[in-house]
């Protein structure tokens, strides 16, 4: 079983192509990725630089308090404007990102006047924070004015109390929650640290790349198959669960190979952190690799051609990949995608890795590993079954 | 040393083997001669262990094949099944591990089958290099590693040069002078005879006929061949040869152009032979006098020649 294993291993490292896209582009593709979309991770630059034009009502103290404090902040800078026309001016000569248009004394109808965000069509994503941030303010001072408004019936209600300097108070007091800047900017995080861009793209690529290694496997087989030395493994005094068994060891040997390689240059180049237990990594990594190559054993069993192979190694894959949040994070996607996602065994790698970088204990981690290594065993026997009726 | 009893074998309605048997003494060289789907491949698949047969049996001394057995046995498939990006070296170590050699044995096998196969200096270079004579002395080499008693060589000279071909015939003869058992299949008549001491010929799935060279050639009714080539088909010329004194029999291949008579004593016939074809205007285009070999016996019990 080792023989042909050790043979199989053998064989992809001979194979320079093979060796370059399996081992050099999960590199190349994270380091793209990993730069280009590292704003997206990054606790400060969760929103890109926004200039938002604003009219409102200079009279109204909740108005100005949305303007001046609320809203501004390191990557958002509010600019006033007279009325409406001058802010679309600003708008169309791209002064301004979004433009908000506050009603005369909107602090006081806060609950039913329309706002008016003007939105330019290619900053749709600076609009929605903007808005998001609007809703939040209003919510957050309707709240305090119905608690002001439910304490003021109560004190009027118990006697003996002066109503008014009570209730200024406590509207003072939570004016303050009502300026708090929470929720306003939404940061990528996963228990209590975030990861960066380069360290989501590494964990995503590898889990990406190792899952080649499915279609990679069943390929060897069918190869074997084409070229009859499958025939000549099946004459030698091996049975044929050894057989199939050298042939997953190898898909699964080689799977680690590439997984530590890529693992040491994404360390060593990028400075990629997988997280303080490397043990646990290498655990998730060969849980992993164990199920892909399961995968790749039914693949051989239920495919025939070879080129049915390739395509599924060229569509399928990617599909996974992109439902697994190797492209972009699940969460970006929507509830009834994330549902489809949240069965794929890659997305339970990835999500492991990402926990691991963030810092999990082994037991948030045993059901995921669990599910791997049933993956790979229910498959590995389908596939010989299978195999063994062909 | 193995016997081949009645063994059978269908695919679906197709009866492809119809109770082969045949047995071999130790140190023999069995040939089975026939042309291409005759059944020898099945054959020699079901006594691998890699096709399963319907009926008969397989037997080891008085034992039946077991797996463990596959040890003793060395296969030579028809197809080159080696790993092409792996040097020829690293083939027949890994073939040789397959068949239970140590690290050790089978790196001091390897460089005395390199030599055996005569590709000692070209042992580090991938197969894929090779030329196809090349690829099939290692076909051969990988199944020799394991120094088996049995040979079994399925058509281990197919498509390639007459150099190669003679560099393994000569490799093989002396593999079996050196004491190995072995089974050969082809459908090059001159193979089996060179190398076999039994030969049994099979068409359509059964041996139609099996002994020595000399004991086939002795049943053939009018031992030599005169083939005829004719430019044009003449039926009338032909009724008229068969008719002739001392012609025995006579088949007719090729769209009626090409005619095997078969007869027992060629020079007294020859001279009827050319007064027929003067008198019938047969146009004779070749004319070829054949001494008894085992092409004749399968055109005398078929009708068809063995690259039919």
């Amino acid at each position: 079983m080792f023989t042909i294993a050790m043979k199989d291993v053998w064989l992809r490292l001979k194979d320079k192509r093979g060796l370059v896209s399996m081992l050099l582009m999960p590199i190349l593709l994270t380091a793209i990725l990993g730069s280009a979309l590292s704003g997206n991770f990054s606790e400060s630059a969760s929103m890109p630089d926004t200039t938002v034009g604003v009219t409102f009502d200079e009279d109204d103290s909740l108005s100005k308090q949305w303007v001046e404090e609320t809203m501004p902040g390191d990557e958002v800078s509010v600019v006033t404007f007279a009325d409406r026309e001058k802010v679309e001016k600003a708008l169309e000569k791209q002064e301004v990102d979004v433009g908000v248009l506050l009603p005369d004394m909107w602090g006081q109808k806060m609950a039913t006047a329309d706002v008016t965000v003007l939105t330019d069509p290619d900053k749709t994503m600076q609009a929605s924070i903007v808005e998001a941030v609007l809703h939040a303010y209003i919510d957050r001072v309707n709240a305090v004015g119905t608690t002001a408004e439910q304490f003021a019936e109560e004190l009027s209600a118990v006697g003996g109390v002066e109503v008014t300097p009570e209730t200024e108070n406590l509207v003072s007091d939570m004016s303050v929650l009502a300026q708090s800047n929470e929720g306003r900017v939404a940061t990528a995080t996963d228990g209590g640290t975030s990861v960066t861009g380069m360290q989501y793209y590494a964990a995503a690529m590898g889990v990406m790349f190792l899952l080649f290694n499915a279609t990679i496997g069943a390929r060897s087989i069918l190869e074997e198959r084409h070229s009859e030395t499958l025939a000549r493994l099946a004459m030698t005094p091996h049975r044929s669960f050894h057989i199939i068994g050298g042939k997953f060891i190898g898909t699964l040997l080689f799977s680690l190979v590439q997984f530590g390689l890529f693992l040491a240059a994404t360390h060593l180049m990028f400075q990629v952190s997988w997280g303080t237990n490397l043990l646990q990594v290498f655990a998730i990594g060969f849980t992993y690799a164990f199920a892909v190559s399961g995968i790749a054993m039914m693949l051989a069993g239920i495919v025939k051609e070879e080129k049915t192979v390739d395509s599924i190694g060229g569509i399928g894959v990617q599909i996974l990949a992109l439902l697994g949040g190797s492209m972009i994070p699940v969460a970006a996607f929507p509830d009834a995608i994330q549902i489809i996602s949240n069965a794929i065994p890659n997305n339970w790698a990835l999500d492991q890795f990402v926990h691991v970088m963030t810092g999990a204990a082994w037991s948030d981690l045993i059901l995921s590993m669990t599910a791997l290594v049933m993956v790979g065993l229910g498959t590995l026997i389908l596939g010989w079954v299978r195999l063994q009726v062909r | 040393m193995i016997e081949v009893k009645e063994l059978k074998k269908s695919y679906g309605q197709k009866e492809v083997v119809k109770d082969v048997s045949f047995k071999l003494e130790k140190g023999e060289a069995f040939g089975l001669l026939g042309p291409n789907g005759a059944g020898k491949s099945t054959t020699i698949a079901m006594i691998c262990g890699l096709v399963p047969y319907d009926g008969g049996g397989i037997l080891w001394g008085d034992q039946p094949m077991s797996p463990s057995m596959k040890r003793r046995v060395g296969i030579v498939p028809q197809e080159i099944a080696l790993y092409q990006t792996m040097s020829a070296r690293e083939n027949l170590l890994f073939w040789g591990r397959m068949y239970g050699l140590s690290r050790k044995e089978a790196k001091k096998r390897a460089d005395e089958v390199l030599a055996i196969v005569g590709l000692t200096e070209r042992g580090k270079e991938a197969v894929e290099t090779f030329s196809g004579g090349m690829k099939r002395r290692v076909n051969i080499g990988a199944a020799l590693m394991h120094n088996p008693e049995l040979l079994i060589m399925d058509e281990p000279t197919v498509g390639i040069d007459p150099q190669s071909r003679n560099h393994i015939l000569e490799t093989v003869k002396k593999l079996n002078h050196a004491g190995m058992t072995m089974i050969y299949t082809s459908h090059y008549m001159e193979e089996v005879e060179f190398l076999c001491d039994r030969v049994g010929i099979m068409d359509h799935g059964e041996v139609i006929a099996s002994g020595t060279h000399k004991e086939l050639c002795r049943r053939l009714v009018g031992g030599t061949v005169i083939r005829l080539e004719l430019e044009e088909a003449n039926e009338a010329g032909v009724k008229a040869l068969e008719q002739l004194s001392g012609v025995d029999q006579v088949t007719v291949q090729e769209e009626q152009k090409v005619y095997d008579c078969f007869v027992t004593s060629p020079h007294e016939v020859m001279s009827g032979m050319m007064e027929t074809v003067v008198e019938y205007g047969i146009k004779v285009s070749s004319m070829e006098v054949q001494e008894p070999n085992l092409e004749a016996v399968f055109l005398q019990l078929t009708g068809r020649t063995l690259r039919d």
